[in-house]
């Protein structure tokens, strides 16, 4: 059997992760695991360290390690957008999700949509958001199949069936363990990746001509001066690259990720720290061109299977193994975060929301555990049963998707002028166009046949506008301008109609809130309707548009 | 209120990752790599440098 030491190292790999997501139940485990937040968000406790490798290994997915080097090997200098993108969106959640944790701290927020209802008042606009964030979502998890399926597929395993058992296994432990399962491994496959990229790289660069003869090979296939990008897609880097930044922590999982940090200052210092990944990605996304430089011929035409192909003709096998085992492992990170972020959508602004308002946290709960098993099932059959195809469009439709909840979830932090009627017609405005867009858009071969005609790409060609400089735009971001002009538009003309505003619950003071902060109010709390403890229901800071009193609660008999 | 303005430093990452005029250049060339490769890799180092400098500049107390 070939491979046989890569498939040992990577499955011993494998079982020990399972095992580690299992006993992270019991890491740190709070007096009570039966509310949402101590299964969902790891009881908000995580500190600097544990945030740092959680959002790391969350945001920093299986499928980009795989799709960027592809995505290198098969256009170019275009495919280095992600560098860009995942350092311009770290400035701007900075500051954003420190307000986000913040106010989601002092009332209980679980979710994006959540917090839309907090602010706006209105459970059909945290309905849409809610949503939108899971269909934007799940095609997301399923891509994270996509990303093991590669490596299976390079490795020579034949059928669908170890698939289907990583992600049973993956299923169960998270359910199991929660948010402190993916967190606990997040570790190893940090680790792991980190060791690869560093031998790879140490590798290249100690061999044939280095680095130079890499991209001199690249110029060569591509056919331009030092791989660089035609001066026509310059305005379609920017804007794919922007697009992408603002849509980054707009994904649910990227929020869940967040609100599970123990204190503001864990957010920021874990943000600041987190572009050390974006290095580390930009560098395997030039393992593409290494391809091209070895000559590596991806398996079956399968361009995703350009790295692990690489990482096979270059490493000793047990390193290679440790290699797949990386991306094995780093797909179990986000796909667990995101179907935790996607089930707490369901039970919190679906499930109590619309069909048990009265629901318990205990409720809460085990709908949201279940959900989470539905929701993994659903991506595995999307893999398993549909051509993989139809994963990738699904996706490259939930970027755009996703970018659409920035005026309700990205503004909203900011401002509460939108009226909830208006950020509702924009959003499904949004939505609408950035769907017809991309159905405008065909895949076009280098010599410009149409591969397929709909769904080929997210950049709208500029020649639709009759500009014909071969310029094209990021198609979220054409759909995000239309969203903001409706939800600007209409805000005044239904406040002016008289049409009657959400109750914003929140308020100035929440956003800057910090741990310990008096106006915190746990979550038990806010669903059985008082805190526990008679003092601090007398003392209770009030809230809704009053001046904060100076602080006289004792809020540590809330703990 | 005023060591609040030490955010408006966070406007150089946010804004010089996309100016790409800037950097779709080959020279200068660094141990092989052209500028447009390593330039933006050192954007990363310039994210991180101004979100630290921010965050130790506002930290309250």
């Amino acid at each position: 059997m070939p491979h046989r030491v890569e498939i040992s190292v990577f499955v011993a790999m494998f079982v020990a992760v399972a095992g580690l997501g299992f006993l992270a139940a019991r890491w740190r485990r709070p007096a009570s695991f039966n509310d949402l937040d101590s299964w969902g968000l790891g009881s908000r406790s995580f500190g600097p360290y544990v945030s740092w490798f959680l959002l790391g290994g969350d945001l920093y997915t299986a499928y980009t390690f795989v799709a960027l080097p592809a995505l290198m090997y098969g256009v170019g200098a275009a495919g280095f957008y992600a560098v860009p993108f995942a350092i311009v969106g770290y400035p701007l959640g900075f500051v954003a999700l420190t307000r986000l944790w913040s106010v989601a701290h002092v009332h209980g927020l679980v979710t994006p949509a959540d917090f839309v209802r907090a602010r706006f008042g209105s459970r059909g606009l945290a309905l849409l958001v809610a949503v939108t964030g899971i269909v934007a979502t799940m095609p997301y998890i399923a891509l994270q199949l996509i990303g093991v399926e590669a490596v299976l597929t390079t490795l020579g395993v034949p059928g669908k069936w170890p698939l289907a058992i990583a992600f049973a296994v993956l299923a169960i432990f998270t359910y199991h363990s929660g948010l402190r399962a993916p967190a606990l491994i997040a570790f190893v496959k940090d680790i792991l990746l980190g060791y690869v990229v560093l031998a790879v790289l140490l590798t290249v660069g100690m061999t044939w001509n280095a680095w130079g003869g890499v991209f001199h090979s690249a110029e060569l296939k591509f056919h331009t001066r030092g791989p660089l990008l035609p001066a026509s897609g310059q305005l379609g880097y920017v804007s794919l690259a922007l697009g992408s930044a603002l849509a980054i922590f707009l994904y649910p999982h990227a929020i869940t990720g967040v609100l599970a940090a123990r204190n503001r200052e864990t957010v920021r210092r874990t943000i600041a720290t987190l572009p050390i990944y974006t290095a580390m990605l930009g560098l395997v996304a030039l393992l593409g061109f290494t391809a091209i430089a070895w000559g590596v011929k991806p398996v079956g035409g399968d361009h995703n299977t350009v790295l692990p192909a690489l990482l096979h003709g270059f490493l000793p096998e047990w390193l290679a193994g440790f290699a797949y085992a990386a991306i094995g492992v780093g797909a179990l990170v986000p796909a667990s975060v995101m179907s935790i972020a996607t089930a707490n959508l369901f039970a919190r602004n679906i499930y109590r929301e619309y069909l048990r308002p009265a629901a318990s946290p205990a409720a809460e709960l085990r709908v949201s555990k279940l959900a989470s098993l539905a929701v993994k099932l659903g991506a595995a059959g999307f893999v398993l049963l549909l051509n993989p195809q139809f994963s990738v469009d699904l996706q490259l439709i939930g970027s755009v998707v996703i970018l659409q909840t920035l005026p309700a979830v990205g503004l909203g932090l900011y401002t509460s002028w939108f009226h909830r009627r208006a950020l509702v017609a924009g959003l499904l405005c949004g939505l609408a166009t950035g769907v017809a867009l991309l159905y405008q858009t065909p895949q076009l071969a280098p010599t410009g046949r149409v591969v397929r005609a709909h769904f080929g790409g997210s950049s709208w060609s500029l020649a639709h506008l009759g500009i014909h400089n071969g310029q094209s735009i990021y198609i979220g971001l054409i759909a995000l301008a239309v969203n903001l002009v409706v939800t600007v538009g209409l805000t005044p003309v239904l406040r002016a109609t008289g049409v009657p505003d959400g109750l914003d619950i929140t308020w100035k003071h929440d956003y800057e809130a910090d741990e310990g902060d008096p106006s915190v109010r746990r979550l038990s709390e806010l669903v059985d309707g008082g805190p526990m403890n008679p003092v601090v229901y007398e003392q209770a800071v009030p809230r809704h548009g009053q001046p904060v009193p100076p602080s006289t609660v004792d809020y540590r008999i809330r703990r | 209120m005023s060591r609040k303005r030490w955010y408006w430093l966070l406007v150089i990452p946010a804004v010089v990752p996309l100016l790409v005029p800037l950097y779709d250049r080959v020279d200068p060339t660094v141990y092989g790599f052209p500028f447009y490769y390593w330039g933006q890799l050192a954007f990363v180092a310039l994210a991180m440098l101004t979100m630290t400098v921010v965050r130790v500049l506002t930290r309250r107390r």
